[in-house]
């Protein structure tokens, strides 16, 4: 069994108006990183993954999950 | 395209490391050799040709960090500092991406050296060892660059 990293960064980003760069400036990335995340090319790591949950003032566990491919 | 050839590119060092082996190539399939008038009298005409050189890629280095630092404000870098331009760690992704192709370069050595040092001794040939030592270095950028790209095509 395979777990692969999914998240819902998109979808809550957009729902609190606020673009990629800002998202990547709140977290201290680049917004190319944020895309990469978004687009499930990238797995952050712990820390940017509770940046990111802080910044969209959501629980982490809302934000990313582990599901089987 | 144009993004692979920025500032940050491999391509500068590549481009720098070539023309040494390349000048290094002619210097050894020369007769010249150095005697003690070139010592007295003036630099010889190799030191000359690269002291020329390397001021023509400080000027050409100063050009291009220059003009990427008007484009980049916020990422300033210099022509003098003492990490490689080309080893991007703007935040982790990057970071990680520079550290898998620095990987990638240490495994390409752990291959590329022993060829060459077989090579070497096959041909036993000075400038014939230039060219594959020259080639084993390029490789080591060409690998890096292919490995960082994704980040040279995303830079502003």
């Amino acid at each position: 069994m395979v777990l692969h990293l999914q998240n819902d960064v998109r979808a809550t980003r957009i729902n609190r108006g606020l673009s990629q760069s800002e998202l990547g400036s709140e977290c201290s990335v680049t917004r190319q990183t944020v895309a990469a995340i978004e687009a499930g090319d990238y797995s952050p790591s712990i820390t940017l993954a509770l940046k990111v949950a802080a910044a969209l003032n959501q629980p982490i566990t809302e934000l990313f999950w582990l599901e089987e491919k | 395209m144009k993004n692979q050839l920025s500032a940050r590119s491999p391509f500068w060092q590549l481009i720098f490391m070539v023309h040494t082996i390349i000048m290094l190539i002619a210097y050894a399939l020369s007769d010249r050799t150095l005697t003690a008038e070139d010592y007295t009298v003036g630099f010889p005409d190799f030191f000359m040709f690269t002291a020329a050189s390397l001021v023509i890629f400080v000027i050409l280095g100063s050009i291009v960090v220059s003009r990427y630092n008007r484009r980049n404000p916020g990422k300033k870098m210099s022509i003098w500092q003492v990490a490689p331009p080309e080893i991007i760690m703007d935040d982790e992704r990057s970071g990680i991406i520079s550290a898998n192709a620095t990987r990638a370069v240490y495994l390409y050595g752990n291959i590329a050296w022993p060829v060459v040092a077989v090579a070497v001794a096959m041909f036993q040939s000075a400038p014939l060892a230039l060219v594959f030592i020259g080639a084993a270095m390029a490789g080591h950028y060409i690998v890096y660059w292919y490995h960082i790209r994704t980040l040279l095509e995303e830079s502003e």
